[in-house]
């Protein structure tokens, strides 16, 4: 089978098993990957939401804190990013998004942004990280989570619908709704453009990626410098170069491109 | 070099497993995250709130009776139950009104009961932070919130007496969030005239009312 395919098997897997609320199952488990938990079928809850929970306004909740951010220093270790590749239902979306972000009218667009610029952009997903799931919560009590795209997307829009009418917009209704918009234009002009420059948890676990046990391994000596693995990436990372870069989501589109199949999963160091 | 990385690699996966076993299976961290951030909705976090619809009615949300600690509180006056959790933007804005309704200064403790007099009628107010409430009090929740998997905090229950036809039971209406007002200071009139209402059943029912009953 494709590896595309198992992937695509894999996002799915997990993205029903993130619904299994809806089967009246609500575990104590926090998701390893991007999933509110105010969607009316999720089964267990935001790793980000269950932070920002632990901290609020100064009063910390060491278990709370530790308990997400240990699970997923343990999945990271194994896993790196590959989580956001196989298991994250953003990542399913964004999926879905990637060939329009490929399409040549868009790509001509989003071309004309300096490489530069969106080299430093990355970096903003570890500001969001750092300030806006930490610092904000503790100092002055404002939340990710209450303008959050995913959280939008996966918990108000399913309520709405199921309730029809039941519910009015709330104070963060409509800043939610305009960082909605945004998300949704921004992951259909950049492919994979939430990961890249905006997530907090693929900031959590980007510097996991350095130390995995599953890595990519790239025979550079027999590398004929081709570019199509870099041309096939939906992080955009020069993958002969990458060196176990944190950008990578371990999605094998790498492995199928190479020609020369020098590009391999590998366990261990 | 590459053995001495791998053993990094496999101690701190053991310390990272350990450690996250630990607090999945030593402590109560996981029945915290389930039966608070799992179940009860930060109705911020949503972005949205429930329109209010405040009637009093005698059958809970899940057909189990009402608590002892409200029914022993009902037997001196109306009983207006307080939910919130740890974080929550809209608890934070809705805790002064209510503080204010009640002559306090603030609402920062975990739990808290205490009596105001309204109309020359006592009124208890019982605020329960559902993040450090024991399981009688979380399990009060449940009984109360109408809404199910979409209701979340805060949430306000106003418990007093009403007569169904037989004779008089005790009754309860919930609201959420800033109780269908695009602001907490609207939220507080609206919880003040619910007081009024409950205040002027009770005193209308009480004497009807077999609190052992």
């Amino acid at each position: 089978m494709r590896l595309q395919i198992k992937r695509l098997i894999s996002q799915m897997f997990f993205l029903l098993l993130a619904n299994l609320g809806a089967l009246r199952i609500k575990t104590g488990f926090c998701y390893p990957f991007f999933y509110c938990h105010g969607c009316p079928a999720a089964s267990a809850g935001c790793p980000l939401g269950t932070i920002e929970h632990a901290v609020y306004r100064g009063k910390i909740g060491w278990m709370l804190l530790l308990y997400p951010l240990l699970f997923i220093a343990t999945i990271g270790m194994v896993f790196g990013r590959a989580i956001c590749g196989w298991a994250c239902p953003i990542g399913l979306l964004q999926r879905v998004t990637y060939p329009i972000s490929q399409r040549r009218s868009i790509k001509k667009l989003s071309q004309k942004i300096s490489p530069v610029l969106l080299r430093y952009a990355r970096f903003i997903k570890y500001l969001n990280l750092i300030l806006l799931v930490f610092l904000t919560p503790y100092f002055i009590g404002f939340m990710f989570t209450n303008i959050c795209p995913v959280g939008f997307l996966t918990g108000t829009i399913p309520i709405l619908a199921l309730n029809y009418g039941q519910f009015v917009p709330n104070q963060f209704f409509y800043a939610a709704l305009i960082i909605f918009i945004l998300f949704i234009i921004l992951i259909v002009l950049s492919g994979r453009g939430w990961c890249k420059y905006f997530c907090p948890l693929g900031a959590l676990l980007a510097p996991f990626n350095k130390i995995s046990l599953l890595h990519i391994e790239i025979e550079t000596d027999k590398c004929l410098h081709c570019n199509l693995c870099s041309d096939a990436c939906p992080m955009g990372i020069d993958v002969p170069n990458m060196n176990r870069s944190p950008e990578c989501i371990l999605c094998g589109r790498c492995i199928d491109a190479c020609p020369q199949n020098i590009i391999h999963f590998k366990v261990g160091t | 070099m590459k053995k001495k990385m791998f053993a990094f690699q496999i101690a701190l996966l053991i310390v990272f497993s350990v450690s996250s076993g630990y607090i999945f299976l030593g402590t109560d961290t996981y029945e915290h995250v389930q039966s608070t951030i799992v179940s009860v909705l930060c109705l911020s976090c949503i972005k949205l709130e429930p329109k209010a619809v405040l009637n009093f009615s005698f059958e809970t949300a899940n057909n189990q009776p009402f608590p002892d600690f409200v029914l022993e509180n009902l037997s001196r006056g109306p009983v207006l139950l307080h939910y919130r959790t740890d974080a929550c933007v809209a608890c934070d804005r809705m805790d002064p009104m209510v503080a204010s309704l009640f002559n306090l200064s603030s609402l920062d403790e975990d739990f808290l009961v205490t009596v105001s007099e309204f109309n020359g009628i006592n009124v208890t107010l019982i605020h329960i932070n559902l993040d450090h409430a024991s399981e009688q009090f979380r399990k009060s929740y449940n009984i109360y919130n109408i809404l199910g998997d979409n209701g979340g905090v805060p949430m306000f229950v106003m418990v007093t007496l009403k007569y169904d036809g037989i004779g008089v039971r005790p009754a309860y209406a919930t609201g959420y969030g800033f109780l269908g007002e695009s602001t907490p200071e609207g939220g507080k009139q609206i919880l003040k005239k619910l007081i009024e209402e409950s205040i002027a059943m009770y005193v209308q029912n009480y004497m009807g009312w077999d609190a052992k009953g």
